[in-house]
C-alpha cells in the first residue's frame, strides 16, 4: 500500500521517494513492530512488546492495524496450559517493509 | 502524519538496524546453544558407542538418550519466544543435515567393522562435532 504521487512529485519524470513510503509504516510503533518481525520468522507477543517497549494495549491496537493492512498475521495457541500469541510478517508485509526501507534510504541520501 | 525529512529517515533506518541486531542476537544465542549442546552430546555418544563394543543393550540405551535429548532440546528451541529469520533457520538445518549424515556414516561403518576399537571411535566422535562447530562459526560470523 503506497501513498499516491501527490503535488510534490517531481516534474522530471522521477518521483520523490516519499511517495514510495508505506503509509501504515509511517507510525513509529508500527515501524518498530515490523522491524522486529522482519528479523525473525515468528515472535511471541510479549517478545515484540518488550522489544518495541510499549504496553500490551498499544501493541494490540497497532498489530490490529497491521493485520488489517495485510502486513502481519496473528496466530494463537498454547504452550502447555498457557495461552500464547505469535506474530509473523506476511510476504506482503515483508515486501512492503523492504520498499519502505528503500524509500527511507533514498530520502536520507537526498537529505529530505 | 508528517512525512520524514532526511534526518528522520536516517533515524528510522538506524532504529530498524538496532532492532534487527537485537533480535538476531537473541535468535543466534538459541541457535548457537542448540548446536554447541548437540556437538558435545554427539561426541560423548560416539565415544560411548565405541566403548560399548558389542554390548547392543548399551548402544540402544545411549541412542535412546541421545535421541531424547536432541528431540527435547529441539522442542525447546522452537518454543522460545522468537524464532530466527528464514536464512538463519536454513543455516541451522544445513548443519543438522550434515551432522546426521556424518553420524549415520560413523555408525554404519563403525558398528560392523570397528566395534570396541577406540582408535576409530575417538577421532570420529570429534569429527561428528565438526559440522555443528562450523554451524556455530557461520552463525557467529553472521
Amino acid at each position: 500500500m503506497s501513498t499516491a504521487p501527490g503535488p510534490g512529485a517531481r516534474g522530471d519524470g522521477g518521483e520523490h521517494p516519499r511517495h514510495r513510503l508505506e503509509q501504515p509504516l509511517l507510525h513509529a510503533v508500527r515501524f518498530s513492530i515490523v522491524a522486529t518481525l522482519s528479523a525473525s520468522e515468528m515472535a511471541e507477543f510479549a517478545f515484540v512488546r518488550d522489544t518495541v517497549e510499549v504496553s500490551d494495549s498499544v501493541l494490540s491496537k497497532q498489530v490490529a492495524v497491521l493485520e488489517n493492512a495485510g502486513y502481519v498475521s496473528v496466530l494463537k495457541g498454547y504452550a502447555g496450559k498457557r495461552p500464547r500469541t505469535w506474530l509473523r510478517l506476511t510476504p506482503d508485509g515483508r515486501d512492503a517493509f523492504a520498499r519502505h526501507l528503500e524509500a527511507l534510504r533514498d530520502i536520507a541520501r537526498q537529505g529530505g | 502524519m508528517s512525512e520524514p525529512t532526511g534526518s528522520d529517515a536516517a533515524r528510522s533506518l538506524a532504529d530498524a538496524e538496532r532492532i534487527a541486531t537485537l533480535v538476531r542476537a537473541r535468535t543466534s544465542q538459541n541457535v548457537v546453544s542448540w548446536l554447541a549442546g548437540t556437538a558435545v552430546a554427539s561426541a560423548f555418544y560416539l565415544t560411548g558407542v565405541g566403548a560399548a563394543g558389542r554390548e547392543w543393550d548399551w548402544i540402544a540405551m545411549l541412542s535412546g538418550l541421545l535421541g531424547t535429548a536432541v528431540v527435547s532440546v529441539t522442542a525447546l528451541f522452537f518454543s522460545t519466544d522468537v524464532t530466527g529469520a528464514r536464512a538463519q533457520l536454513r543455516r541451522w538445518w544445513r548443519a543438522v543435515l550434515v551432522w546426521l549424515l556424518v553420524l549415520g556414516v560413523a555408525l554404519g561403518v563403525g558398528l560392523p567393522l570397528f566395534p570396541g576399537q577406540l582408535w576409530f571411535w575417538l577421532p570420529i566422535a570429534v569429527v561428528s562435532a565438526v559440522p555443528l562447530m562450523v554451524g556455530i562459526a557461520l552463525e557467529v560470523r553472521e
